[in-house]
């Protein structure tokens, strides 16, 4: 027997625990954030700073996807879409410092730094792009 | 025409699988322990209804080792969300009924 107050109470708690899911997940948004902070660091580091190790810095930023992974695997909950816009947005950061933002920079600016700084900020929208697009979800 | 509530999920109707999968609803996985606090239940009650749940196609249970720790993750699956999102239609529909008109006496 389910009567109306017995449906608005199950609808409460449904509200209630959905609630309590969702701050538990919120956690990646500024994971976001910080992704595209890094990959600002790291492509300035790599371009304008320290250009000849290049190489040496290719395993650095595998390692710190790898320690992403496992710090995402020790949350209580990943948020609905988080992995295809984690992917979306990593795919447009790739594509655009590869195809458009890095080889136009490189080609007019060298190796300057705040243009790799600027560069790699534009490159790195996708990520506050998403981000800004979860907070307002 | 008859009650909304004989078309109700009877998997689904159990109040505490009823939270588990509005939790699950919320997110794209949620680990054990969540689940177990929010919901408030043991985690043996838990495993009980995960695997009621698991049975009926509506929830997935992975585990993944990270370092030494076990993590067990636990997701809806398509299925499982219909069944859910219907049965919250459904409760919505009750809980907008007015309660039959009392005969004066």
């Amino acid at each position: 027997m389910t009567s109306p107050e017995q449906a608005r109470a199950a609808l409460a708690e449904a509200r209630r625990v959905q609630e309590r899911a969702r701050r538990s997940a919120r956690w990646f948004t500024w994971f976001l954030v910080a992704t595209g902070a890094v990959s600002i660091a790291w492509i300035t580091a790599m371009e304008a700073v320290w250009p000849q190790g290049r190489l040496a810095l290719a395993p650095v930023w595998a390692a710190l996807f790898l320690m992403a992974g496992f710090w995402m695997n020790r949350r209580e909950a990943l948020p609905l879409g988080a992995g295809r816009s984690l992917m979306a947005a990593t795919l447009t950061w790739f594509a655009l410092y590869l195809v458009v933002v890095g080889p136009v920079t490189r080609w007019q600016w060298g190796t300057s730094v705040p243009a790799w700084t600027a560069a790699s900020a534009i490159a790195a929208l996708p990520f506050f792009v998403a981000a800004w697009m979860r907070r307002r979800a | 025409m008859s009650h909304p509530r004989h078309d109700l999920d009877p998997i689904v109707h159990t109040p505490a699988r009823f939270s588990i999968l509005a939790l699950l609803a919320a997110v794209d996985r949620a680990e054990f322990r969540l689940v177990r606090d929010t919901v408030e239940l043991s985690d043996s009650a838990l495993s009980q209804h995960l695997t009621t749940l698991e049975k009926a196609d509506y929830v997935t249970v992975r585990k993944t080792q990270t370092g030494r720790r076990t993590t067990t993750w636990i997701a809806l699956t398509r299925k499982g969300r219909t069944a859910f999102t219907r049965h919250v239609e459904i409760l919505n529909q009750i809980a907008n009924t007015d309660p039959p008109a009392q005969r004066a006496g």
